[in-house]
């Protein structure tokens, strides 16, 4: 704004300067034409009946000191100030500046300014020839001027232009501070109401703010809902773990209870066992609660790598192997080794384990669990598909959408579980962008069904 | 040529007395009334006799100024203060309007700004260098007898009209400057020049009349009181009106086609040495005490209009024909040298014919 102001200053200097210079350069021009047009030829001598109406001219700049001499030729004096053309010829060297204005052909006009006698001055010269029968005159006309009068034109000129960008950049100072408070004063509004609420209020926030400003209000909103879900869920949950939490401790209370007045030795270790399991069952429960912080955790934090979907199965099959062949059940893996996907190998490896132990859970003694990675072309490209197959009682279709569910438990459970295991795996496969699907299998039993987004190793392409 | 070249001569011949006379000419003195004084020292085109009693008003008002007053001709100012530069007076007085401008344009005086020269009218003062302090017109003088019972012609062209009726009477009885001596007349006659469309018909007139020059206004009204002359032409107002009021013979005419006025000026030298002096005085000169003092004192007629319309023996005039020389560099072209060669050329081929 500062630098707008300065330029518009220079220029409007510039442009004052200039306009008072060619208004009293006209004056000056003016008066020197006027003079030779009374300029004469007498007997052989140049006669010079100067017109009063030239110095009245001139005397618009009513301040102005005025000197001036005519000469001819190489600069005899015929009138005016003696000495004056030499002196001033000899100053202004070869400084003199071409008139633009040049209303006749054959007569030269020039400008130079300087000083002459401690003051400065603007001086024409004007030359032009007179002819006669037998000779011609070369005539010069030297009219100097003081420039006061040019000097407070351009400062008046000046000062008006001044006056008028100051009253601009005031005026324009003035317009933007009332802009911007009016701009932001819908924020200072939606700051004052956010700040007064109460940290429980999750009500949109419902003010007519300008059109620019929906946007933000409706952002916040926005975030304001997605918050009280959050929480919602959270209530919930927490709800839910104290509730899960708070069963198997009221059962291993009346056991051990039970087992403090049981007197029969038998019955009293039968209670025991149940107290352990129990401890187990809750313990597996706390294991899963942590597993899913801190699986939430992770995707906070952890990039997604590329890594072989083989492998990580393998390594997960290799794990669970012990347990399932305690339950005399067998596992069965069959996949492509090239495939690769994007992933977080602890979590995909907490997924694995979850949906294979469940499908040991459900198998039958002596049946396989077929565990198989594949390539798989779909209109949207290629996935990875990674299947575990069970040869259990299946789960009938009205319960399979609950089956991700926190905390569910299926009523043909054999053996009491977290209910955690399931949500944890399809909280994974949603994070790894996964589609995970329950099918049923041949002649009975489940069939998980998870689809990675492939990322193709070069190999394949 | 041949008369510009006697004009110069002439000049020369003037700066050369001229020089001598200043270290030989006696000023007024007005000793001061106290014992730490200080010397104001005046060059006047006025009268001696004429001025004195302004300046002894203006003594009175400061008793501890001694004035040096030397009276010489409008031309004899102008010349004396650049031959003798180096001894400059505080103040120049003179009613040639051109050599004042000349000297402020040339640089030779200091600019003065205070509470009464800012009440001089703008068309009063130039640059604030030289001062107007009288409004004087030129006026036409008749000799009553000669008159008769018939009125007084009004304007140029009654004049005009009346010369030619009487034709025979009036040869030889026109008194006019000598504009080749008199710087008032040259510039009351060049301003005619510029002003007129009658100006032509004047001088062949006054050429076909025997019009006689005068290098002294008083010659001219001394020669209308006796009978001698039956018209003087642009004659100072201020003088003529003095003679007309001791001599019913001699009457006064502000000429209505148009009236020329000139200034008495003042100048404060740029090198002048009791500056404080020279500024005392041209503010008393302006104020309404000196302007009236003036009036009462003097036969000046006063700048300041409230003090003239105070002054009942002033001639009336309406604005409209008053055609003022003007105080600034317009007034340098009847100063230009081919000029005044050419206006003095005219005039004398007109009446020098009859000698």
């Amino acid at each position: 704004m500062v630098i707008i102001t300065l330029i518009t200053y220079l220029m409007a200097n510039n442009y004052s300067k200039n306009a008072a210079k060619v208004s009293y350069d006209r004056l000056l021009a003016s008066a020197a034409i006027q003079i030779f047009e009374n300029t004469h030829i007498e007997y052989q001598e140049i006669m010079i009946d100067l017109p009063s109406a030239t110095f009245k001219t001139l005397s618009m700049a009513s301040n102005d000191r005025l000197v001036y001499q005519i000469t001819q030729n190489e600069g005899e004096h015929l009138t005016g100030y003696e000495g004056l053309y030499k002196h001033i010829l000899a100053k202004a060297k070869n400084n003199w500046q071409r008139s633009e204005y040049d209303p006749r052909d054959n007569l030269v006009m020039q400008f130079w300014e300087g000083d002459y006698k401690g003051e400065n001055y603007r001086f024409i010269l004007l030359t032009d020839r007179l002819y006669e029968v037998s000779e011609s005159f070369d005539v010069h006309i030297l009219i100097g001027q003081t420039t006061q009068a040019r000097d407070q034109l351009a400062y008046e000129m000046n000062f008006n232009v001044i006056k008028m960008v100051i009253l601009t950049f005031l005026v324009a100072i003035v317009l933007i501070f009332l802009g911007v408070n009016e701009i932001l004063r819908p924020i200072y509004t939606i700051n004052k109401k956010i700040r007064r609420r109460s940290p429980t209020d999750l009500r949109p926030i419902d003010m007519s703010v300008p059109k620019e400003m929906a946007d933000l209000i409706s952002t916040i909103n926005h975030f304001i809902s997605q918050l009280e879900v959050s929480l919602n869920h959270l209530k919930r949950f927490t709800g839910e773990v104290a509730h899960q939490i708070r069963t198997p401790l009221a059962g291993l209370k009346s056991q051990a209870q039970n087992a403090m007045e049981e007197n029969d030795k038998e019955i009293r270790t039968e209670q025991l066992n149940r107290v352990l399991y129990s401890t187990d069952l809750l313990d597996s429960t706390v294991t899963q609660l942590l597993n899913q912080a801190t699986l939430a955790h992770r995707f906070h934090s952890q990039p997604l790598v590329t890594l072989s979907l083989s492998e990580l199965v393998k390594s997960v099959c290799r794990d669970v192997a012990v347990s399932a062949i305690q339950r005399d059940v067998i596992i069965t893996y069959q996949g492509d080794e090239s495939l690769m996907i994007n992933g977080d190998s602890f979590a995909l490896s907490q997924m694995l384990r979850n949906i294979l132990e469940n499908a040991i859970k459900f198998s039958p003694q002596n049946k396989e669990v077929n565990v198989s990675t594949q390539l798989h072309s779909t209109d949207n490209g290629y996935i990875a598909r990674l299947c575990v197959a069970d040869q259990g009682v299946g789960v009938p279709d009205s319960e399979k959408q609950h089956v991700f569910e926190r905390f569910y438990k299926s009523k043909g459970d054999p053996r009491a579980g977290s209910g955690l295991g399931l949500s944890i795996a399809k909280e994974v496969a949603q994070h790894h962008n996964a589609v995970i699907k329950l099918l049923d299998n041949t002649p009975s039993g489940l069939i998980f069904e998870i689809n990675f987004p492939l990322m193709l190793t070069e190999d394949e392409h | 040529m041949k008369h510009l070249a006697l004009i110069f001569k002439a000049l020369t011949y003037l700066c050369f007395i001229g020089t001598a006379y200043v270290h030989a000419k006696t000023p007024l003195i007005f000793p001061a009334q106290s014992e730490n004084k200080s010397v104001l020292k005046i060059y006047g085109g006025a009268d001696k006799m004429e001025i004195a009693p302004f300046l002894s008003a203006f003594q009175k008002k400061y008793p501890f100024v001694q004035i040096d007053y030397y009276e010489l001709s409008t031309f004899g100012v102008y010349r004396e203060f650049l031959a003798d530069y180096k001894d400059p007076p505080d103040i120049l007085l003179s009613s040639a309007m051109n050599l004042q401008v000349k000297l402020v344009n040339d640089g030779y005086a200091q600019s003065y700004n205070s509470e009464q020269t800012s009440k001089l009218p703008d068309w009063a003062k130039w640059r604030n260098e030289v001062f107007g302090f009288t409004y004087e017109t030129a006026v036409i003088a008749f000799n009553k007898n000669f008159l008769g019972d018939e009125a007084a012609p009004s304007s140029r062209n009654e004049l005009l009209e009346l010369i030619r009726r009487r034709s025979e009477e009036i040869r030889g009885r026109i008194g006019i400057y000598d504009i080749t001596q008199v710087g008032i007349g040259y510039l009351l006659w060049a301003h005619d020049r510029e002003q007129s469309s009658s100006y032509g018909r004047m001088l062949e007139s006054f050429g076909a009349h025997s019009t006689r020059v005068f290098r002294r206004s008083a010659n001219i009204l001394k020669a209308l009181a006796e009978d001698e002359l039956y018209i003087g032409y642009n004659i100072l107002s201020s003088y003529a009106r003095t003679w007309a009021a001791l001599n019913p013979n001699i009457i006064v005419v502000q000429p209505q086609d148009y009236t020329s006025v000139i200034m008495r000026s003042a100048i404060i030298p740029k090198n002048a040495k009791n500056v404080i002096g020279a500024r005392r005085f041209v503010d008393y000169l302006l104020s309404t005490q000196g302007q009236t003092d003036m009036a009462n004192l003097t036969n000046f007629d006063p700048i300041n209009n409230e003090v003239r319309t105070k002054q009942k023996h002033l001639l009336d005039i309406a604005e409209g024909q008053l055609r003022p020389v003007p105080l600034g560099i317009e007034i340098l072209v009847i100063d230009d040298q081919m000029k005044r060669q050419i206006i003095v050329q005219e005039w004398e081929n007109a009446l020098l014919e009859y000698p």
